[in-house]
Order: structure tokens, then sequence, then C-alpha cells
């Protein structure tokens, strides 16, 4: 959050309107906006995203292995 | 009886009309911020990883079918294995601590060997093999 957008907030604090319909609506918009570029939040996306990509593409090799191109198809 | 505005609240006035303002410029950039590139590179591996598993599937399929060469099975099962080592390496690297610089240039690096401009004679296989190329040249147009 930007210092101008803190300053705005408790602006609005301050003068006994945060708390209302359309100020509570313009605040969580600014917070949610700034959340989005949490590092924290892409560091935690991009583990998890790791970890999935492990998983599918390790089972994928594994069936893949399993074939065996020596072998006629249809032949047990 | 209608009471007057205190000049405090008077002054209120227009810093909330400028954070009605600001609400709708919040709202708009909010769809148009785009995710951190490694959030990016992260999305294109998994959509990768899963045409390359749904790949896999129709390769065997079609070796079942005898309806692939032992050489075409090999080369396009050479490539998804590839394909998939970049995909984890990738998104391991999108996981570690470098900053994004560097991590730029690792995983471009990383991803180059996953680029193939070649078709696969098979269309369904194809249409696979077409998304992992689409993920690895998503991943490379983020990096670059």
């Amino acid at each position: 959050m930007t210092a101008s957008t803190a300053n705005l907030i408790i602006g609005l604090i301050n003068v006994g309107l945060a708390n209302t319909p359309a100020a509570v609506t313009v605040i969580q918009g600014l917070l949610s906006h700034h959340a989005q570029e949490s590092p924290e939040e892409a560091a935690q996306i991009t583990m998890q995203t790791a970890a999935r990509v492990k998983t599918i593409t390790e089972a994928t090799d594994t069936k893949l292995d399993a074939v065996d191109t020596a072998k006629q198809p249809g032949t047990p | 009886m209608i009471s007057m505005p205190t000049p405090r609240k008077t002054w209120a006035i227009p810093i909330l009309l400028l954070y009605l303002l600001l609400s709708g410029c919040a709202r708009t950039n909010t769809q148009n911020v785009p995710e951190a590139p490694q959030v990016r590179v992260a999305r294109y591996c998994e959509a990768g990883a899963v045409s390359a598993s749904i790949a896999a599937d129709v390769l065997i399929e079609l070796q079942k079918a005898g309806k692939v060469t032992p050489a075409t099975f090999e080369e396009v099962r050479a490539y998804i294995k590839t394909a998939n080592a970049v995909f984890r390496d990738v998104t391991m690297e999108t996981a570690s601590a470098d900053t994004w610089p560097v991590m730029r240039v690792k995983i471009g690096t990383i991803a180059a060997r996953a680029v193939v401009s070649r078709a696969v004679s098979d269309p369904a296989l194809n249409t696979q093999i077409q998304g992992i190329v689409t993920a690895v040249q998503g991943i490379l147009g983020v990096v670059q």
C-alpha cells in the first residue's frame, strides 16, 4: 500500500466516515488490489504449483515408462 | 430539523468523492493487474504438464492399437518426458528464493530444452503436443 493510500484511509477514519458502506467498499477494493501483489502470496502459489506439477509429471513419466515397445501390440 | 454539516464533515465530503473515484479505478485495475511473472510461468507449466499427461494417454492408446511405429512412439515419449522435466525444473525455479531477474534467465535456459517445431501425424496426439508446445512458448514469452 502506498503512503498516499494509507493517508487517505487514515483521513477517512479520522473524520468518522471509514465505516460508511461506500467507504468500506472503497477500502476493501484498495486493500484487495494491493494484496494481489504480495510476494508472499506469489511464493505460496508457485510452491503449491510446483508440487502439483511434480506429481502430474512423475505420474506421466511412470505410465510412459511402463510401455514396452519391444512387445508387439495386442500380445499379452 | 436539518443540521448543517460541521466543517470537519464538510472537509470529508470531497475526500469521500475522491474515494468513490479511486474505488472505480481500483476495481478496474484489480482486474487488469498482471500476475507476478513467476506465477504466470508456473501456470503455463501446470497447463503444459496436464497436456503432457493427456498426450501420454493418447500415445499409449495409439501404441496399443498399433497405430504408431515404435520409432514414433519413442520419439514422442522422449519429447513428453523432456517437456515434463522442463515443467518440473521451471516450477521449482519459480518457487526458489531467486530474484526475478535471476529466475528469468534460468527459466529461459531451462525452457529452451523443450522447444520443438514439428507436428505429429495423429490429430489427437498432435493437439496435445501443441498444448505442450504452447505452454513452453508461453513460458518463453514471459521471460523474454
